[in-house]
């Protein structure tokens, strides 16, 4: 019985593991949380059929292989002050690798990434950024799952216009 | 060591269909009547008012939309655990994968989700349900048959730039304040 129990849990753990750390964040009535899921990328790709180059073309590849983004931010001290703690140890546990640092504005943005099907593809894209908008202070975790082509993932933050969103404009490719 | 197992598979099966047990066409039905909510059923033809000026293929979409129908639970100080028992429900009915969701926002007191039911190239049903643990829930439907994300977005706009005649919307704006 015991043996079974453990068993389960060893199976659920890591699904609870992976999830838990931010979900918690989403329920908070002092964090604003803003959740894309892949039906809805499904969805965007039969709405901008305007497809006759080659540029909107990658676009629609881009969002149709997006599996879901999800935005976090808080204007709380103490929210915030748990969000960076929690991306550190998510960021250490997670295997995630630092693709780029950006300090201007008195805001710092760290992107990580974990790598994808090959090297131009990334599997997930994590931003955590703190600042200030609009002379209050902020933090705001963003993360982006899916097949994610990281040299047109900045052309996102026209489509979505939330915190952080044209931060992302800032990802560039080598 | 077997029992727990039948009683696992039990609880699943139990759960899964549960959540095929009501819809939201369902939860509709039986509450358009009920007192704690207001109910609107609005056919899409009232919404809208004189739309010659519109074109063909804008008015082939307005065509594809049946109706518009709101749910609505004002919250007050007496019926808080009705609101948190009635919220929860929808929310499970919800949580069934023909509702799929598109995207949810929360914040504050506020919480709104969008949901379509149907195809990505012929929607059903759009789902709005919305939250606000000071004033109350809502969800609103919008049916129709076989409806073009591309074109819908399209009358969206032309609704924007003013050429959409919706003479029917003011009179509900008022009905709902």
């Amino acid at each position: 019985m015991k043996k079974l129990t453990l068993a389960l849990l060893a199976l659920i753990l890591p699904f609870l593991g992976n999830a838990q750390n931010f979900d918690k964040y989403e329920s908070m009535k002092e964090v604003d949380a803003v959740v894309v899921t892949s039906k809805m990328f499904k969805l965007l790709t039969k709405i901008d059929l305007n497809a006759d180059d080659s540029e909107t073309q990658a676009y629609i590849d881009l969002i149709e292989n997006l599996k879901e983004m999800k935005v976090l931010s808080t204007t709380k001290d103490d929210i915030r002050k748990q969000m960076a703690a929690d991306v550190a140890s998510y960021i250490k546990k997670g295997s995630m690798e630092e693709l780029m640092r950006v300090s201007e504005d008195g805001k710092t943005v760290r992107f990580y990434y974990k790598p994808g099907k090959n090297d131009d593809y990334v599997s997930q894209l994590f931003m955590f950024m703190e600042g200030e908008e609009k002379n209050k202070p902020m933090s705001v975790i963003l993360n982006i799952t899916g097949e994610i082509n990281l040299a047109q993932v900045s052309k996102l933050a026209n489509d979505f216009k939330i915190p952080g969103g044209k931060e992302l404009e800032k990802v560039e490719t080598n | 060591m077997k029992r727990s197992v039948l009683i696992l598979v039990l609880l699943s099966l139990g759960v899964v269909s549960c959540n095929n047990e009501t819809t939201l066409q369902e939860f509709y039905v039986e509450h358009q009547n009920d007192n704690q909510y207001l109910a609107f059923d609005i056919p899409a033809s009232l919404l809208t008012g004189n739309n010659a000026s519109l074109s063909a293929e804008q008015k082939a979409t307005l065509e594809t939309i049946k109706k518009v129908n709101i749910l609505g639970f004002p919250l007050k100080e007496e019926n808080k655990d009705i609101y948190e028992a009635e919220k929860e429900r929808l929310a499970s009915i919800l949580k069934a994968d023909k509702y799929k969701q598109l995207i949810r926002y929360g914040g504050g007191t506020k919480k709104a989700e969008l949901y379509y039911l149907g195809e990505d190239d012929a929607i059903d049903e759009l789902i709005v349900f919305g939250s606000d643990d000071e004033k109350g829930f809502g969800i609103a439907r919008l049916t129709g048959n076989d409806m073009n994300p591309e074109s819908l977005i399209r009358l969206l706009r032309s609704f924007e730039e003013g050429e959409l005649d919706v003479s029917g919307l003011p009179q509900l704006n008022g009905f709902l304040d």
